[in-house]
């Protein structure tokens, strides 16, 4: 089996979805576009060889009602041989511990230096969701970075937040490390200050059910302080695993410090 | 059972939201991968722009559209070509927009082929060293596109007239063209349709001193009391 991320860019093209409400609550028309790589060849004309590949949509849903699943090649080749390229079947699935739609389709490859390499989808679907996400603040105190000239656009650019699935590696030789895997991404909602500190609100929407997951803050070059700016977790629990029973988490606040290396 | 298929297609979904968004637009458009100078066994990747049938209703050049799109597209056919190494690919969707002109929809892909050699037959020469070769790769492009557009005035409900009509209430052919009163066009007009008139027997003469407006169902004389509504314009019947 091939596993595909939509979240990766390197497994899909240029994933898009687009949302529209249904006049009624927790009910949505998702409609997901994307050209997933498998990037699967064979180099044999006397079999045909299947695969099935999973295209892990990253966003989660309670139930699908309707959907309807198109997929076509989209990169193919072959060298002067026998061949047979196809995409046979396609249907999504929602993953039973992440409540992720899962696009899979199932594809067939004859030949000599026979390449799949890529295929287009095209996911339509009227779901049942709720509400989900993590949410929380980002501050930091006026003696680090004055923002208060910034306009809330600048401000959303300064930060990339993101809720990670977190495996630690062991490589054979080294240290062992943490590996995050961005499954949600944040945005900011908002930007205020006082007279000594910054606030700026965020959420993440459509986070992943029953994962541990570690919300980060990564701070841009657009926030221009002093020193070099890192944010740090200071309440709210780490990792945050959503549920379908709690669905949303709060009060997940970072601050921004800034390190100044003499 | 007979089956129509309508390419390329539009079609438009009201929808509640999100914000700003009332419609939900999709699109589905085929076209072929641009023609290309052969190079035997390598890869070329190249940019195509897409055109659609999708124009944004209310589109004002001042205005750059809001807009979201989820869009996919595949090979739908290839051929006819020599049997060797050959690659052909659409790779990326890489881009949506409205041009500026009319507030047409395209999009934008890179696509990517290689190709061994023309199958026989499929090639002539265009001149010396200047062959051309026909073959082709179909893509499918389907898009859903969020966007606005306003609602759509209903068309006015009042009183269709026809010709007879307008002449049987006194309208003259001046008002119906709007032709200033006293031109020379204008007179030439109205003596045409006071013949016309003479000739049916219809016992009506015309004269006309300035041109009224003509509004749904009503027209305006010297002796209505409306003649206010009608921008100060007196109308003569007689």
């Amino acid at each position: 089996m091939i596993e595909l991320d939509s979240n990766i860019n390197t497994q899909v093209d240029n994933p898009r979805v687009i949302e529209s409400t249904l006049g009624q609550a927790n009910r949505k028309m998702m409609i997901f576009s994307g050209i997933a790589l498998p990037e699967w060849s064979v180099n044999d004309d006397e079999h045909v060889y299947h695969e099935e590949v999973t295209v892990n949509l990253r966003r989660t849903v309670l139930a699908v009602e309707q959907a309807t699943v198109t997929v076509g090649l989209a990169s193919i080749g072959n060298d002067d041989t026998v061949f047979l390229i196809a995409a046979d079947t396609a249907r999504i699935d929602i993953d039973q511990d992440s409540q992720e739609l899962i696009l899979k389709v199932a594809l067939a490859l004859q030949g000599e230096h026979t390449g799949l390499n890529r295929f287009g989808y095209q996911v339509v679907a009227v779901v049942t969701t709720q509400t989900t996400g993590i949410s929380g603040t980002i501050r930091w105190s006026r003696e680090i970075f004055d923002a208060a000239n910034q306009t809330p656009g600048q401000i959303a650019q300064m930060f990339q937040i993101t809720a990670n699935r977190v495996e630690r590696v062991t490589p054979p030789q080294g240290f062992a490390f943490d590996r995050y895997t961005p499954v949600a991404f944040g945005v900011t909602t908002g930007f205020s200050h006082t007279t000594d500190e910054f606030l700026v609100p965020y959420e993440i929407p459509g986070a992943p059910y029953n994962q541990p997951l570690v919300v980060r803050v990564e701070v841009g070059a657009g926030f221009r302080a002093s020193g070099v700016p890192l944010a740090g977790q200071i309440s709210g629990p780490n990792p945050v695993v959503l549920t379908v029973a709690l669905p949303g988490i709060t009060n997940v606040d970072f601050r921004v410090f800034a390190t100044v290396i003499r | 059972m007979t089956i129509n298929i309508f390419l390329p297609q539009v079609t438009r979904i009201p929808i509640t939201g999100p914000a700003p968004y009332n419609t939900l637009v999709c699109v589905s458009v085929e076209t072929y991968l641009d023609g290309q100078v052969l190079r035997d066994r390598k890869l070329s990747q190249f940019p195509m722009q897409v055109a659609t049938p999708f124009r944004l209703a209310g589109f004002d050049q001042r205005i750059p559209p809001t807009f979201d799109h989820s869009t996919t597209a595949w090979i739908s056919s290839i051929g006819p070509m020599k049997d060797g190494n050959w690659v052909y690919a659409v790779n990326s969707v890489t881009g949506a927009g409205f041009t500026p002109t009319d507030g047409a929809y395209y999009l934008d892909l890179m696509t990517a082929s290689s190709v061994d050699g023309a199958a026989p037959g499929t090639c002539g020469a265009l001149a010396e060293n200047i062959t051309i070769c026909f073959y082709f790769v179909r893509i499918q492009v389907t898009s859903w596109v969020l966007c606005y557009e306003p609602p759509m005035v209903p068309p006015p409900q009042g009183h269709i007239h026809r010709l007879n009509d307008l002449v049987q209430q006194g309208i003259s052919s001046a008002e119906l063209t709007r032709i200033p009163t006293g031109s020379p066009v204008q007179m030439a007009a109205t003596e045409h349709t006071q013949r016309i008139l003479q000739q049916f027997g219809i016992p009506i003469s015309i004269s006309v001193s300035e041109v009224g407006s003509v509004t749904s169902g009503s027209r305006c004389t010297c002796a209505d009391s409306s003649c206010s509504t009608c921008g100060g314009g007196r109308g003569g019947t007689s």
